[in-house]
């Protein structure tokens, strides 16, 4: 085989209208996906930048306010002094904890639809915080998940498959493929040149959006560094490049099997909806049978009984409390002052539902489990969530966000407890922890990509051998026929 | 005559060729030899074996019994090889009709090459194939089964395989255009190339080959040299051949 067949097979995509309109469906359905996507990022930066400038505002203005009454003097109320620890620690110094979008957020909404991207801290208990943060869900709900993912995932398969059109078989129907079988005899490397050219074709307006997100300028400083986003870049292209190889050898596959293009066609369509569609839906039955979602209603429930109870008890109980929990305070604690009271009610209500949290916890890990084994049902379930955690917005990036959240929330707890417990006037607003985003190490993240390249490139390399074995043995098919 | 090389190998040869299918015995121990330069007519009628034969020597279909070889390669031991000594032209030469002869040509010529074929030689084998110089740059999809067919003659001619074979070449053919086939035809035997023919056509069987084999029922049954028998001679003996059989059969 000679570069005069690499020219021809140009040519005849040049001249076929089914690849212009591959390429015009292709480029309109990108451009929407990246329009909405680089739009949400910028959205949710500008209310991250908001939200930074103002809890730094109010901390500032509260360390001033607190300079002034101490030393002009006069009369506020104790819920609203700026030198009442729980008052600074509860409201005034509030942060609003943010996970930073990467370089490549628009390309995959993944899991931030669901997950926020920020959590209020403060010393309201962490269940409350949370309940409050996810308020902002239903309306990203609402906007939908068209992204450039959706665009991979679900829509350039088909057009890939598009593209293949059956091939050999449609070469079998149309009765060129005796002739090419005397030219070239093995059919193998000629099925290689003109499904890697028509895999291209779907790849490379793909991996040029990838490569125009990553470079396009972010809006401000809570984007993650360059470096990384170059990285995630790689992996994101190397991702998308082994799914589509995947249907790529799956329809050369299936085009050696398959008499005549109609069978051939069918077949893929049938592949596709079972793939895409139907495996990710059992998927998600099997996920509610086997892990059914902890239930909301029940937690709450149980919530409210145990303040209820926390508060019934009084102070002797809370005293004993801090018996058992001397780090909480010092020896000058007055359990009868209202702010006092009010935390380690707080955090006897918290005790009282660590075992349901517990519980809760486990279920979710179990779930988290139960998704990792069952996203291998199907390679788009497995592209699906390998393309968000490239993007940054896969469950793994916020379950360890989150778990970021709750360590400075014990930091926060840590640093205003005994203050408030205390009582004393409050003047340590330069020492209030701040929160830093640890990025995850770049090996981590690659480590979990490589699952999911390996998956999807073994099953390329499976299939394209099965289509080449089959493909050498196509002449013999032709003439039994 | 029919003539093997130095070594007693023919370019092209079939000994004792048996195919079944089902209940239909389509070879039932087929023998023929083809010597260089030699072109070789197999007529016979429809089901006779004639495509079962040629699809045996393309390695598309494995014989039940028998060996064929093209220039000494067993096909069925080795396909790929004995495949490199063979041009085929089936009975309807199809050809991608998004490009124009002249690309068609490189196209498949490059498919068994492994470097690509300078212009002026691939409208060298188009003029050689008898397509007009006005066509070679049209598009396929514009052309006439002759034109086509003239395409599949110059892509086999690009190939300058020893041995050539054709099904029903003249099958839909204008008689112009069936002339000019012949014409290449014996142009290429004289420069050595063996060819085998299956057709039904007579008059162009008797036209153009050298020696003329009937076929019926999977069995070569008579074997004709074309320049001792008149056409109506030949079409006597192929009838008395086929009704024979048949009436035995029946």
């Amino acid at each position: 085989m000679n570069s005069a067949v690499v020219r021809g097979e140009v040519r005849l995509l040049l001249r076929d209208p089914a690849v212009w309109t591959v390429l015009l469906v292709l480029v309109v359905t990108l451009i929407g996906a990246v329009i909405q996507g680089v739009l949400r990022k910028h959205a949710e930066i500008a209310v991250f930048t908001e939200m930074a400038n103002a809890d730094a505002a109010r901390l500032e203005s509260a360390t001033w306010d607190a300079i002034r009454l101490e030393e002009q003097g006069g009369n506020v109320s104790r819920f609203r002094d700026p030198r009442n620890a729980d008052v600074v620690g509860r409201r005034l110094a509030v942060q609003h904890l943010i996970l930073p979008p990467t370089g490549l957020a628009a390309l995959a909404v993944g899991q931030s639809d669901l997950h926020p991207a920020w959590h209020p801290v403060s010393l309201e208990p962490r269940d409350q915080l949370l309940a409050e943060g996810e308020l902002n869900a239903p309306r990203q709900l609402a906007v939908g998940r068209f992204d450039v993912s959706f665009v991979v995932v679900f829509v350039a398969p088909l057009l890939l498959l598009g593209l293949l059109a059956g091939s050999p078989a449609r070469e079998r129907e149309s009765g060129i493929l005796p002739l090419l079988a005397v030219q070239r005899g093995r059919l193998g490397g000629w099925l290689a040149l003109r499904t890697g050219l028509r895999l291209l074709i779907v790849l490379l307006p793909i991996l040029v959006v990838g490569v125009v997100v990553a470079w396009l300028p972010g809006p401000g400083p809570l984007e993650t560094a360059a470096s990384e986003t170059w990285l995630r870049l790689g992996l994101w292209g190397l991702a998308v490049a082994g799914y589509l190889t995947f249907w790529a050898a799956l329809g050369v596959w299936m085009g050696t099997l398959a008499l005549d293009t109609a069978r051939a066609v069918l077949a893929l369509a049938a592949a596709w909806l079972l793939l895409v569609i139907l495996l990710p839906a059992i998927a998600n039955v099997a996920l509610e049978l086997s892990y059914p979602q902890p239930s909301r209603i029940e937690y709450v429930d149980a919530m409210r009984a145990a303040t209820d109870l926390a508060r019934a008890e009084g102070s002797e109980v809370l005293q004993q409390y801090l018996e058992d929990h001397p780090e909480m305070a010092g020896d000058d604690v007055d359990v009868d002052d209202f702010f006092a009271q009010r935390l380690l009610v707080q955090a006897r209500v918290e005790e009282a539902l660590r075992p349901l949290s517990t519980a809760f916890e486990q279920q979710r890990q179990a779930r988290a489990r139960q998704v990792r084994w069952l996203r291998w049902a199907s390679p788009a379930m497995l592209t699906s969530e390998g393309l968000a955690d490239a993007a940054g917005t896969s469950e793994s990036r916020q379950a360890d966000f989150l778990q970021q959240v709750h360590g400075f929330h014990d930091a926060w707890r840590d640093f205003f407890g005994p203050r408030v417990l205390a009582g004393r006037p409050f003047f340590d607003h330069d020492r209030i922890p701040t929160f830093e985003y640890s990025h995850e190490p770049p090996t981590r993240l690659a480590a979990r990509m490589a699952v999911v390249m390996l998956g999807c490139f073994g099953l390329s390399v499976a299939l394209g051998l099965l289509a080449l074995r089959r493909a050498r043995s196509l002449p013999k098919v032709m003439g039994n026929e | 005559m029919a003539a093997s090389d130095a070594g007693g190998h023919w370019p092209l040869e079939l000994i004792g060729l048996r195919k079944r299918f089902g209940p239909v015995q389509a070879l039932a121990g087929l023998d023929l030899r083809v010597g260089a330069g030699e072109c070789y007519a197999l007529l016979g009628p429809n089901g006779a074996g004639k495509t079962t034969a040629l699809n045996i020597l393309l390695g598309f279909l494995q014989p039940d019994a028998g060996t064929a070889r093209i220039a000494a390669v067993d096909v069925q031991a080795d396909p790929d090889r004995a495949r490199r000594n063979l041009a085929y032209i089936p009975e309807q030469v199809q050809l991608y009709p998004r490009l124009s002869g002249l690309e068609n040509l490189a196209y498949f010529h490059g498919l068994g090459a492994s470097e690509a074929m300078a212009d002026a030689s691939l409208r060298d084998c188009l003029r050689q194939a008898g397509l007009a110089d006005a066509a070679y740059e049209r598009r396929v999809h514009t052309y006439s089964k002759g034109m086509r067919q003239k395409v599949g003659i110059a892509i086999a001619l690009a190939r300058r395989a020893p041995v050539m074979l054709l099904d029903e070449p003249t099958s839909g053919l204008d008689p112009e255009a069936a002339f000019e086939l012949n014409n290449s035809l014996r142009d290429l035997a004289a420069r050595g190339v063996t060819i085998l023919m299956a057709t039904h056509d007579l008059f162009r069987a008797r036209e153009v080959a050298s020696r003329i084999g009937i076929l019926v029922a999977g069995r070569l049954q008579q074997e004709v040299d074309p320049a001792s028998v008149g056409g109506a001679e030949l079409e006597s003996l192929y009838l008395a051949a086929v009704r024979d059989l048949l009436g035995r059969a029946s």
